[in-house]
């Protein structure tokens, strides 16, 4: 379908990229101050808390959603997405209290170390022990450790992925679902998407800030191939919690997110798909101005809310 | 002292009527609302007062503006009705914010901070915070305010649990460096939550109205953990400082669990160099202060808060 409307206005007021390419500075303040300008959309949640915890080399900045009503909650660790570079907490602040109040779930958003200070695997670091220390920790949150989920957003998709893969592996909380939304699933350069050379230009997400980011995030090919990075390439991912992909329509990700989830299928995983016609990368912030938006997430908060009861 | 009579009486009155326990909450919130209904009101005068909504990040609240019938004050007093942070509403005290701000010449805004144990600690708690920023940035448009005078002087007030959420949210503005309040009103407020076993606790533990019992069973509802009751946000008796407060006007009743709280809060507010007065209610109860119209000593010592508040706002 063509897209939404909504979203044909909103690309359309979206100032040409700079010829030159922002340093990584204004790179990240210009996506914190795009991110501020979106309409955001009321939900009600009890409120919030900040709180650190002890990442794998510094403590880590997180925030607790907690949903109205009587606890123990189930929990989501939630990853923001942004290319591995930019992005954070307060970006995706609604998106959260969302989630939390659609799936009466604790969701903690998790402020993982960035690249290109922070390369692969670092972030994927950060996830794993956050999660690891939810599953100790949840009681003090209010809420159920026999009942998590991760979450995230394309870059956090590729990071709740690679942290259920460690946790299966390395051990941890036993996970009862993982959300991915437009995740980014095969970074290796080796497979040929339709949709990264259809969508590549002109739909928020280019093909040109995919490569940036892989440069940022990865420092070899070895990294670009290893499973935490592409799960779509070298994978095995059986026993992996109940999953949900979304996809948008005109996102260069969309092809990837819609094998990663046939994979996981193939694999024995209860894998969902969930396609987003009309839709672009990024749409899960953009549920204050676009209906199709706020359709497709309210959807996965309420299958959050199946898999966590 | 003795009990004042006409506090007798209604203790009286109180002890014939059916009352619901706490386990039954939702009965027990209709069965305070419903004895705040067939309480005798003052119902001093006013200009008016307009119901509105406060937006803040986690919730819409309810809140009434109330408006003086005299020129000449600009002060605003942000309102947290009491009813262990579980129970009663805007209309219960909908007669004490009446005759306060009657009296005081000063807008006072009431706010239904959401109730536990739907919302526990600390948010309803971030419900008081979020409307009383909300009070300091909009205070000039909370009319009809005098045109011309300066910014608006705010205070923060509550009774019981409200007492307990106003001296909090007074921590909260010292931590945060703003909003600047001017004045701090605690009615027999809550200060430590992990203390029930003060000589008032003890004392006047049944019989009086709020029993010693009921109020542990409100700091359980409030709080998640009993660990919840050492944060000073829950007790702010416990605060490691508590100089640099805003003056501080502390009434208690003799007849009250929680009447040695607000004593050693005033106590320590002003060993921390805080300017804090404790005006004493002997012969009184909890909730004495919506008991103005049938009691002249109650009557009387909201009167003196109202004064009090007038001079730290007025002008």
């Amino acid at each position: 379908m063509p897209l939404v409307p909504e979203l044909q206005t909103f690309l359309a007021q979206i100032p040409p990229a700079p010829t030159e390419r922002p340093s990584m500075e204004q790179l990240r303040a210009q996506a914190i101050a795009g991110s501020a300008l979106l309409p955001r959309r009321a939900v009600e949640i009890a409120g919030t808390l900040d709180i650190t915890f002890p990442g794998p080399a510094s403590e880590l900045a997180a925030r607790v959603y907690t949903p109205t009503g009587t606890g123990p909650f189930g929990l989501i660790a939630f990853f923001h997405g942004g290319g591995f570079v930019a992005y954070s907490i307060e970006t995706h602040d609604q998106l959260c209290r969302e989630l939390c109040a659609g799936s009466g779930a604790v969701v903690v958003s998790v402020e993982y170390r960035l690249a290109p200070e922070f390369r692969f695997p670092h972030p994927t670091d950060d996830a794993y022990a956050a999660v690891k220390w939810l599953g100790v920790h949840a009681a003090e949150l209010n809420a159920d450790p026999a009942r998590m989920a991760v979450a995230g957003d394309s870059a956090g998709a590729s990071l709740s992925l690679a942290a259920a893969l460690r946790l299966r592996d390395e051990g941890g909380p036993k996970l009862r679902a993982g959300l991915l939304i437009y995740p980014a699933a095969d970074m290796s350069g080796q497979t040929e998407y339709r949709s990264r050379s259809e969508n590549g230009d002109g739909y928020f997400l280019t093909q040109a800030s995919m490569q940036f980011f892989g440069a940022m995030y990865l420092s070899s090919q070895e990294d670009a191939l290893h499973p935490h990075v592409s799960p779509l390439h070298a994978a095995d991912l059986r026993g992996l919690p109940p999953t949900l992909v979304l996809t948008a329509e005109y996102d260069p990700l969309r092809d990837e997110g819609q094998a990663l989830a046939g994979k996981l299928w193939d694999a024995g995983v209860e894998a969902e798909h969930r396609p987003g016609p009309g839709l672009i990368h990024g749409f899960a912030n953009m549920t204050g101005f676009v209906p199709a938006a706020v359709q497709i997430m309210d959807d996965a908060a309420a299958w959050l809310k199946q898999k966590l009861s | 002292m003795p009990l004042e009579p006409e506090i007798a009486a209604h203790l009286q009155r109180l002890a014939a009527l059916p009352a619901a326990p706490l386990s039954d909450l939702v009965a027990y919130r209709e069965g305070a609302s419903r004895s705040a209904r067939t309480l005798p009101r003052r119902d001093l005068l006013i200009a008016g007062k307009r119901d509105l909504q406060i937006p803040t990040p986690d919730t819409v609240l309810d809140a009434r503006l109330y408006l003086p019938d005299v020129a000449g004050t600009n002060g605003l007093l942000v309102y947290f009705h009491g009813g262990g942070w579980a129970a009663s509403d805007l209309d219960t005290h909908d007669a004490l914010c009446t005759d306060l701000c009657s009296v005081s010449g000063v807008r006072v805004l009431s706010v239904a901070y959401r109730l536990a144990p739907e919302v526990k600690f600390p948010f309803p708690l971030d419900d008081c915070w979020h409307a009383t920023c909300w009070a300091a940035e909009h205070a000039a448009e909370l009319g009809p305010g005098p045109s011309g005078t300066g910014p608006s002087r705010l205070a923060v007030g509550g009774d019981s649990a409200g007492g307990n959420l106003a001296a909090a949210v007074a921590l909260r503005a010292r931590e945060a460096g703003g909003p600047e309040l001017s004045a701090q009103l605690l009615i027999y407020p809550a200060t430590e939550l992990s203390r029930t076993d003060t000589p008032s606790y003890s004392a006047n533990a049944v019989g009086y109205g709020l029993t010693s019992g009921a109020m542990r069973a409100f700091i359980a509802l409030y709080l998640n953990t009993p660990t919840d009751a050492l944060h000073p946000h829950a007790s702010p008796l416990l605060a490691p400082d508590l100089g640099g407060l805003p003056p501080a006007l502390i009434l208690t009743a003799e007849f009250d669990p929680l009447r040695d709280d607000g004593a050693l809060y005033a106590q320590a507010l002003q060993a921390a160099g805080s300017e804090a007065t404790h005006l004493p209610g002997p012969g009184l109860i909890h909730t004495f202060a919506r008991l103005a119209a049938i009691s002249p000593a109650s009557a009387a010592n909201m009167d003196a808060a109202a004064m009090w508040l007038k001079e730290r706002l007025g002008g």
